[in-house]
Parts: C-alpha cells; structure tokens; sequence
C-alpha cells in the first residue's frame, strides 16, 4: 500500500482527469471530476448507485464523449472541451467490464488473442492465463465458465495488450461475498506483478479499503457527481470530510457536541480531537469508538446482532442512537465511554 | 403436444398436395386443348431450368435484402447519423406493398414511358429478372431491416465495447463479434426472404420473369394439376437447401447471454463520410422507388381519372371485407401456428428442429397452388363421403370460408409461427414457478403470469399474418368469391386488369393505408417490448 | 390500448354476424355466376338485372376466365354455377365438350348473330373485342400502314412496334393464326416480327399511351382501350386491315347455362342471357364498354369503326383458347 511521492511528473501519469462534465440530455452525470493517478497504482472509486462511477470509465475509454473536461492517458490528451481526440481503440486503456463482455462464439485464447497485433508474440496468452491462473481454459467457451472464472479471462483479456491504463468496473458484482476477499488478493498480485495503474469503481466499501491505495469518494447532487474527498484508505474511514462520505465507507453515527479547540464536550461528556474546531460539530463514532458497559445505566439497548466476534449493537443514549461493539448481549441497559481522539465534523 | 405441433404443419403441406393428386387422377388432363402429355410437357417446360432460375432469384433477393436492410440496421442501431430514424422508418414502408402492386407501378414508372423512365431516358421496360429481383429486394428488405435491427437492439452492446477497447477496427469489431450474434437474425430473415421469393406470384408475373410460380399459374389456368404438381414439387424441394443453408449460417455455439443482465445502451459510433454516402444513397433508392414512386402512381391514377372517375363510397364494402378475412384469418392462423411454436421453443432440441422444417415447408406453396389443391380436396371429400349431397356440402365447405382460412393458414404458419416462438422463449419459468408457490391456479398463471409474457410477441405474429392477407391475392381471389366477400385486393386485380385505373389507384391506396396502420402499429408494440 | 381492445372485439362480433340474411325469404333464388368478365366492365349491367328482377339474387364470382374454367371442369356435377360468363367464349367450348352446357334456348339463341354464337346451341356471344393495330396518327399515314400481319416484319417498322406477348388477347390471336396459317409460318412470322425488334410491354393498355406518345409508331391491341384511354387531342387510333388474312380477328365474350340447372335455377339463368341480349342491354354494353354487341341490328358506339365494314376474319372461336401450343411457341423465341 504505497504512495510513491517519487514520481510527479504530471505529463506522464498514467491517467489525469480534469474537470470532466458530461450530461445525459439535461440531466448533469458527472460535475466536474479532478483526479489523477499515478504509475502501477491502483485507485478504487468508491460512489452510491447512480452517482456517474461506470460514466466516468466510460468516457476515459472513450465510449462516452464528455461535454467538457480534459482527459489525459499516459501522457496523451484524450478528449478535450468535449471533443475526442483519440478514439476508443487507439487508447491504449484496458477495461473489465461489470458482465465481463466475454465473446461468447470464441474461445477463451481467442477471446485473449483478440486484442494483440496479429504478429504480436505467440506466447502472450499463455502468459496473461498463466498470470491469472487459467492456464488450463484455453480452449473453453465463456458459457463453460463459472462466474469467477469468466472474471478471470476478462482480467487477462485486458492485460494481453499491455495497456497502460486499466479499468475495471465492479469486478466484484457478480462474485458470491465469501469469494470476494481471496479474488480480490489475486486481483491485487496480479496487478502488482504486471506493475499495472488501475482504476476500479465499486460501491463495496470493504473492496475499496482493502484493494486500494487511494480511495476517491464520488458523491452526487443536482449539478452531477464530484470527487468528495481523494486519500488514502484509512484516512477516509477516520477523517472523512461529510457525513455522507463517512456513511459511505462503513457503519457511523454522530453526536452532536461543542468544540473548542481539541477539546469537545456533549451530552456524552468530554473527548479528545483529532483536529481543531470552534462551535457546534458532529463527532464520528465508529463502532470501536465506543465502549459498551452492560449494566445499570442511562444507555438502554435497543437491538443486539451476533456477527462471530461479539455484537453490534443500537443504543439509545441521551445524545440519540448510535452503534457500538460489544462482548454479550445479555443486559437491556449500560452506560458508554467515547474513546478520543475523534474526528470533529463541523456543522453548516 | 409435439404430435399435435407435427401433425398442423404437416397436415397444412399434404392436404392441398392430396387436393391436387386427386385432381391430377381426373381423366381429362386435356381440355383446353393443350395436345402434348403431361411427361412430354414437363420436360418441355424445363423443369431443372426454371428451378435454376427460382433459385438464383431467391439468392440474389436474399443477398441484396440482406445486404441493405442488414445495412440499414446497423447503421441506425450503431451509428452516429442524424436523420437515421425518420429515414429508417420511411425505408420500413414497403412492408404495406403488396409485390404486385409495387410492381405494377413501378413498371408504368420506369419503364420508357414513365415519369422517372423518360427522364432517365430508359429504353428498355422494366421487367425480367432483374426487374423481379429489384421489386421483391424492396419489398422483403424491411423484413431483414426489422429482424436485425431488433436483433441488434437486443445484443449485449458491452462486447462491441469490449472489442473497441481491445483495439479492433470498425469492420473486425462486426465480424468478428457483432456478426456471430446477428448469425440467427440474419440467417432467419434471409430464409423467410427467400421462401417468399420462391412462392411469390405478383411481381414475377407482372415483370415477366419466368420462375417456377409463374409455369405453375399457367398449368394450374389450364387446368393441368399433374404439372402443377410437377412443378410444385420442386418448389417444396427448393425450400430443402434453404434450410440446410440456415443451419450452416447458424454456426456452432448459440451465442447464449454471460454474466448478469445490465443492459446499457449500444455505444453510437460516429460514421465515416463514404459510409454516410452509401447510406444515403440506400435511403434515397430504397424510399424513392418504394414508397415515392408507388404513392405517386397511384395518386396519379386516381387523378388521371383513366377509366372513369374513382368511387371512394364503393370501396367501403371492400375496406370491410378486407378488415373481416384480416381478423379471421390472423385468428385461425395465431390459433394453429400456437402449438408448432411452443414445441418448437419449450421441446427438445430434436423435435424442435423436425417441427421446424415442416412449418418452414408450407410457407414453400404458392396461393393458386394452395387454393386450388383445397378446393379440389373439398370436392374430392364432398364425393367421397356424400354422394348423395355431394354439391351441397361443396357448396357449404366453399362457403364457409374453411377453405380460405386453411390455405392463409398455410400459406402464413411460417411468419405467424416465428413471431410466437420468440415469444414463448422469453416466457420465464421462474415466473411461472414463483406463482405456483405462491399458489396461484393454473388459469391465474395463464392470466396474470404467461399471458402477460408473451402477450406482445403473439400480438406482432398477429398484426404480421393480418398484414400478408391483406395483400395476399391468388387464394383471396379463388376462395373469397363463394364467401360472398370482394376485398380490396381483389377489387385491385380487376380494375388494374381492365385498364380501370383510376378505381385500382384508389383501392391500391386504400389497401397502402390499411396495410400502413398495420405495420405502424407493429413498429408501435416493438417499441414497447 | 383500450380503444383498439374495444375496436378487435366489436370486429370479431361482426365477423360473425350471418352473412346474409336472403336464406330466411324463401321466394327468392341465388343465381351464381362464373363471371370471367372485369366487374368494372359489367358490375352496373349485372346490378340493372338484380333490381329488375326483385326476386332473383346473383352471387358473381369474379376471376380469370381460365381459372373459372378449370375450376368448373374440376368440379363437374358439383359445380356451384348456375351462368358461366366468360371473356373468351373459346373456354365455353372447353365446358360444352365436357358435357356441362346446357343448351340454349332457340327465342335467346337466335338473337345473335351467327358468327358469335356456337354451332350446337351450347353458349351464345354477348360482346365481341377486335384485335387491330394502334398506330400514332402523326408519325403515319394510314396508307402507309401494313397491309396484313405479314407487313410487320418489313424492316422499315424495326424498333417502331409494340406487342404484349404475355397478354392473354395476343395469344388467343396467335392461337388462331397457328390453325389458319398453320405452325411452321406463324413461327417463321413470328421470327420475322421479332428480328423487327419490338418494344415488350407487360399489357395492352400501355401501348396506346406509347402509340400516343411516339415512342412506338403500331401497336397490336384490342380496339377499345383507345375509346377507353381517348382524350381530346389523343394522337393514336385504331387500324383494321383492309384484307382478312388473319388479322382482324373478333374474340367473342359469351354465356353459357350449366347443364344440371333445375327449375328456378334454370328460369333465372335463362332470364339473365335474355336480359344481356336484349336490345337495351345491348346498346347499353357498347356504350360503357366500348364492344361490339353481337345482336346484328344493334348498332356498335359511334366512336367505334362498323363490323360491317371490317373485312372479319372467319375464326372457330375454340381456336382462340388452343393456348398450350402457343405457350410453347413463345417459350421457344423466348417471349415467355
């Protein structure tokens, strides 16, 4: 999980988006979107259903023409002021698509040798199916696979080229929850060992946390989608910028309480700050934030859920509702510690 | 269920056959003085030759109907194109001709002494092979045009994304992958194209183009069955290549859908400027000879006032009885084509393909051959089994309409039966399932569940059979007179014959209009489903 | 949606209303006719009938002579006709040989001239079509006009002619020819005219408007579509040769009675050919359509040139519908 600081030389990044807009007859998708990204780096887009995640892939690849904006891959304007100046297949981006896309008439080496030169290198397939480990598919057709399978042909449909951009589009969506973890692993080695900058979007906060190196936060109101907040991972989840990017990435609730200077105080006593603030804030409480004591108290249980390692409760505490971990779920009442540092939204 | 699928189409293809052996059995073969014997006039009327020739016409107006409407398809589907959708609907308005009406027409306007002809300074009429080829291309590539496009519509458009991305030029992305799922689309349109080539009768015979149909008109005119069967036979033969043609087309694997259902719109692609020419130049051929010229022949027709100023009071009685066999026989043949269909989408793979073929076999009939082979079974049974009253059952079969209706039903099983089976293959069984676990009757499903499903699909096979009897006119002409009806395009036929032009110009418009309503409604559900 | 719904169901309804509702009055006879002749030509003469005779309803079925007339021959006994009318009266000889024409009765019979009528009595003419040549009457003197069919194949008429082959009058014409002239001339003439180069077209009536036009300068037609195409200032009109040797040739249009009819039937049928050959009827026909009528002292339309003045040809008019020869004929010059 590194951010090499090393290599900032804007012409070259691998993709650069600036100012991207692009409508739907009148209703605005994408509001300006800035991001950049940067050699044998992945990136996970993370937005609510809607917000323009699969518009953005679309028009880096070329297949929709942005109504402004610049776009930038490996160095190469794109598009600019809503006209293309490369056209889809001179891009030199490679894109896993939500269905895979496989050609169902081909076999998997065809349907892998389909995007190399015809005089390309003969072993490029078996390499690219070797990398993902299907070494032993070649001669299937697509409907023989399984779903993590097919997954698997298109990731390596999209390397064969060498691309220096790939994108990919929830790769995740039509894998069973308990498969994700591992594949994802697989993803990310891959990747690493083909040195590849990817971007990926997913509405799947556990994939993007885990997979990414940088996380930007898409987020949608009247005048399109923008990118809330672009960071590493572990920042986002502890320090988001709103509320909504806070709900977006895991479990939160929010106290409301005064702030001055580190120091807020509220109907849950007094806590230590992550940053500075003045006046009234919202305090975020992740459910480990929370210390749960069962027993006499004024905090009454609400509801209690078994998830393997203890529970996740809802309490009604005199600051309102909020969730917290706990060992048993045996008492309907305790009293909770807020354990500081906390991060201090203001509130507007 | 298969045996009752089998035994429709089957039994549509072998009754007009017994009708005409036994007719062919009847001692005098020679009224009308046609002194050679009927071996001698086989091998006269070169059998093997004009099967040649039928042939050859079937391939070159599937080729150029798949090639154009094939075109077009992709173009409006694909493609970048302002004016695209009003141009491709006009370019669909063929569909409403009847052959021998677009024939007629374009005859009088191409010919050296039409409208268009004269300016151009043709020489030659226009007629013969290429003329018929020219005619049934415009009237079958909105067959092709409407098939693909839809087929188009319906293919995952993330594969031709896919492929772009992967670097693949314009032509390799639609061989390499548009083409494979368009293989049953195309494969399908150019069978059906070239079954109505092989069974069309109007334009051939308005533009002197000696096929198989044509002999066979005459032999059956002369009352000579033993060499309408000679001749038919070969036309039931012709359709056996045709559909081991469509097999071959059809390819290995059934490209089936992968991955989960997210349909996004196909990616419109800008087009190059030789392409827009080309496209152009097809709109511009295909609406000006098919719907222009036509429309404002008739138009002049009926201004012309040729023979005597058109009546439009006197072709109500026609509207209505056009409107009446349309609805009847749309009913009877939807009703007949429904079990073939469903075997042919729910049976085995086996069954399926037999049921095919001899659905496919009965579109292979001419009109004439087909009424006439009903008329003579009629007869033959009214012999047989009442020889008492035999002329008062045959006048009862005749007048019943049985007759008429079975041979639409033959003739257009075919294109009613292809419809509903697309129809019941997106029948979804877990729909179905779902409300028998929630307990509903099987009447409930039917209504609320399966009915729904496929609804559109047999309303489409619907309006298609409704459409092809409006304009059908051999059958309509022998059979409709005992029902008492004289419909439009009939009353076409005998004004057109006679010189009466302005009264054909105005029936001829009528029928367009009535034809038109149809087919906008059949664009209108497509739209919808 | 719902409106279309209401439209289907209100259609089925109809659909199934009984068709006619004549059954239930039972002093009233159904007369059906074979008719091979055009409704447009002779709709209105069959509807004089019907109201003329309240008590008389016809049921006319409309088709190609020869379709009509295979149809009967299948049919025989069981043949719904009462009353064939057919354009070409050669196929009513098809049907009296087959047995199924009764005879006429003399009072009908005899009104008619006895070149369009059948020697045994079995049909008589109702209306007679002369085959003639249309020539555009600036391009040529009548004078300079051939003097027989043979004449067409002088070269100077290369490339000036028009002819249908496909067309049913032409080839009920070469049909005569073949038995007047015989086989082997009528394709040697035939060769000849064709080495002229002709100009094809699919039917008759165009070749007026082209003889019209100038872009043909004869054409081989039937007399009346000129009287039917005419307008003020129309530069084309009909030619009979001056001499018979073939060429002017009446095709006889004629009604015959099916043997079998009984009663009623019979009366009514009988009824029907006195009323087409009565002398009103028969003015009437010329003037609407423009053909000759057959009753010898009913005079023809004015526009039309006299029978009396026209060298006829003397023609069995059973020759006329000798077809199956002349298809082969036209098939081997390739006209077919």
């Amino acid at each position: 999980m590194s951010v090499r600081s090393d290599k900032r030389t804007h012409g070259d990044n691998p993709l650069e988006v600036q100012g991207l807009e692009t409508r739907y007859g009148q209703t605005p998708i994408l509001g300006g979107i800035d991001l950049s990204l940067e050699e044998g780096e992945l990136i996970v887009m993370l937005g609510a259903s809607g917000s323009g995640k699969t518009t953005l892939l679309r028009a880096i690849a070329g297949l929709v023409t942005p109504d402004s904006g610049l776009i930038r891959v490996g160095g190469v304007d794109v598009t600019r002021g809503g006209l293309d100046l490369v056209p889809v297949e001179r891009r030199r981006v490679g894109f896993v698509f939500q269905d895979y896309a496989l050609f169902p008439t081909m076999t998997v080496s065809d349907n892998i040798r389909f995007g190399l030169p015809p005089n390309s290198s003969t072993d490029r397939p078996d390499e690219v199916l070797k990398l993902v480990g299907m070494s032993a598919y070649g001669n299937r057709l697509p409907a023989e696979l399984s779903g993590g399978q097919q997954q698997r042909v298109a990731l390596a449909r999209s390397l064969a080229p060498r691309p220096c951009l790939l994108l990919l589009d929830e790769p995740f969506a039509n894998v069973d929850l308990s498969r994700r973890r591992s594949l994802g692993r697989d993803l990310r080695q891959t990747l690493g060992n083909e040195g590849m900058s990817t971007l990926m979007v997913t509405h799947d906060p556990d994939t993007a946390m885990t997979l990414a190196d940088r996380l930007a936060v898409l987020v949608a109101d009247t005048s399109g989608g923008t990118v809330a907040q672009y960071d590493r991972p572990e920042r986002i989840y502890r320090q988001p910028l709103s509320r909504e990017i806070a709900e977006l990435l895991g479990t939160a609730s929010f106290v409301r309480a005064t702030a001055e200077g580190l120091q807020a105080t509220g109907p849950l006593g007094s806590v230590e700050l992550i940053n500075e603030s003045h006046g009234a804030v919202d305090l975020l409480l992740r459910p480990e934030d929370v210390d749960f004591a069962p027993g006499p108290g004024p905090v009454r249980v609400r509801s209690a859920s078994f998830y393997g390692r203890g529970y996740r409760v809802s309490l009604e505490t005199p600051a309102g509702e909020i969730e917290a971990d706990a060992t048993t779920a045996d008492s309907r009442t305790g009293r909770v510690t807020l354990r500081g540092p906390l991060w201090a939204i203001p509130v507007t | 269920m298969t045996a009752v699928a089998a035994s429709i189409a089957i039994g549509l293809t072998l009754l007009p056959l017994f009708g005409l052996i036994a007719g062919a059995l009847e001692v005098d073969q020679d009224p009308f003085g046609v002194t050679t014997g009927w071996v001698e006039a086989i091998a006269q009327t070169s059998v093997p030759q004009l099967f040649g020739r039928t042939m050859a016409l079937a391939l070159v107006v599937s080729t150029g109907s798949i090639l154009i409407g094939g075109w077009l398809a992709w173009v409006e589907q694909r493609g970048r194109l302002t004016g695209a959708r009003w141009f491709g609907t006009l370019s669909l308005l063929p569909l409403a001709l009847p052959s021998y009406l677009l024939a007629a027409t374009l005859q009088t306007t191409l010919g050296p002494a039409g409208w268009i002809g004269r300016s151009i300074g043709v020489q030659q009429p226009f007629d013969g092979f290429w003329a018929a080829a020219a005619v049934l291309i415009l009237v079958t590539s909105p067959y092709v045009h409407l098939l693909t496009g839809a087929s188009l519509a319906r293919a995952p458009a993330e594969e031709e994304d896919a492929a772009r991305i992967l670097g693949a030029s314009g032509f390799r992305v639609f061989r390499r992958v548009t083409l494979p799922r368009l293989r049953p689309a195309l494969a399908f349109s150019g069978l059906l194209t070239a079954l109505y080539v092989i069974s069309d009768f109007g334009a051939v015979a308005t533009l002197r183009c000696p096929v198989l149909t044509w002999r066979l008109y005459q032999a059956v005119d002369l009352k000579r069955f033993g060499d309408a069967i000679a001749l038919g036979l070969p036309l039931l033969a012709a359709t056996v290549p045709l559909l081991l043609a469509t097999r071959a087309i059809h390819g290995r694997a059934r490209p089936g859908r992968i991955g989960v259902a997210n349909p996004r719109p196909p990616t419109l692609r800008p087009i190059s400027t030789t392409s827009k020419v080309a496209t152009f130049t097809i709109y511009f051929v295909v609406i000006g000879l098919g719907v222009v010229a036509p429309v404002v022949s008739l138009v002049g027709w009926i201004i012309g006032g040729v023979g005597g100023a058109a009546s439009f009071v006197d072709t109500l009685l026609p509207i209505w009885d056009t409107l009446r066999l349309a609805f009847l026989g749309g009913t009877v043949t939807l009703i007949l084509a429904g079990a073939p269909a469903w075997v042919a989408a729910r049976g085995g793979t086996k069954r399926a393909f037999w049921v095919e073929q001899a659905v496919y076999a009965t579109s292979a009939f001419p009109g004439i051959l087909l009424a006439f082979g009903l008329l003579l079974l009629a007869l033959a049974g009214a012999r047989i089994f009442a020889t008492e009253n035999a002329r008062e059952i045959y006048g009862t079969l005749t007048a019943s309409g049985i007759l008429l209706m079975a041979g639409y039903a033959t003739r257009f099983l075919a294109e009613a039966f292809a419809s509903m089976k697309t129809a019941f293959l997106q029948l979804d069984t877990g729909q179905s399932d779902s409300a028998r676990v929630l307990g509903a009757s099987f009447w409930k499903r039917v209504r609320y569940v399966e009915f729904p499903a496929v609804r559109p699909g047999v309303a489409a096979a619907f309006v298609i059979c409704a459409l092809a009897i409006t304009k059908e006119l051999p059958a309509t002409l022998l059979l409709s007179g005992p029902m008492g009806l004289r419909p439009l395009s009939v009353r076409i036929f005998d004004r057109y014959e006679d010189a009466f032009l302005a009264d054909a110009g105005l029936s001829g418009a009528l029928l367009t209009v009535l034809a038109l309503t149809i087919v906008l409604l059949t664009l209108k559900w497509r739209r919808f489903t | 949606m719902r409106l279309l719904t209401f439209a289907v169901v209100l259609l089925i309804t109809l659909s199934c209303a009984p068709e006619n509702e004549a059954t239930s009055a039972n002093d009233r006879t159904t007369l059906v006719v074979y008719c091979g002749r055009s409704e447009a030509l002779i709709g209105k003469t069959l509807a004089a009938f019907e109201k003329q005779n309240p008590h008389i309803e016809l049921e006319v079925r409309y088709n190609k002579t020869p379709t009509l007339a295979s149809q009967a021959l299948a049919e025989k006994a069981q043949c719904p006709a009462d009353v064939f009318w057919f354009q070409d009266s050669g196929y009513l000889g098809a049907l009296a040989k087959a047995g199924m024409l009764d005879r006429v009765p003399a009072r009908i019979y005899n009104r008619v001239d006895t070149r369009f009528r059948d020697p045994d009595q079995r049909w008589v003419g109702i209306t007679g079509r002369l085959r003639v040549l249309v020539y555009n009457t600036t391009a040529v003197e009548e004078g300079d006009l051939p003097p027989n069919l043979e004449g067409l194949s002088d070269p100077k008429w290369m490339g000036r002619i028009g002819w249908a082959p496909g067309n049913a009058s032409f080839q009920a014409h070469l049909s005569v020819l073949r038995h007047k002239w015989g086989e082997d001339r009528t394709r040697t003439w035939m060769e000849a005219v064709k080495a002229n180069k002709p100009k094809m077209f699919p039917k008759n009536s165009p070749q007026v408007q082209a003889a019209h036009a100038g872009e043909i300068t004869i054409g081989w037609v039937n007399h009346y579509y000129l009287h039917k195409l005419k307008t003020e200032g129309f530069r084309a009109g009909n030619y009979s040769f001056p001499t018979d040797d073939g060429g002017n040739v009446l095709m006889v249009a004629g009604a015959g009675i099916r043997k079998g009819a009984e009663g009623r039937s019979k009366e009514g049928a009988e009824k029907l050919l006195a009323f087409l050959l009565s002398d009103e009827v028969q003015s009437n026909l010329t003037k609407e359509t423009y053909e000759y009528p057959v009753v010898q002292h009913i005079e023809a339309h004015p526009d039309l040139q006299p029978l009396g003045s026209i060298a006829l040809s003397e023609v069995d008019q059973a020759h006329l519908t000798d077809i199956g020869p002349t298809l082969s004929l036209l098939r081997d010059l390739e006209l077919q």
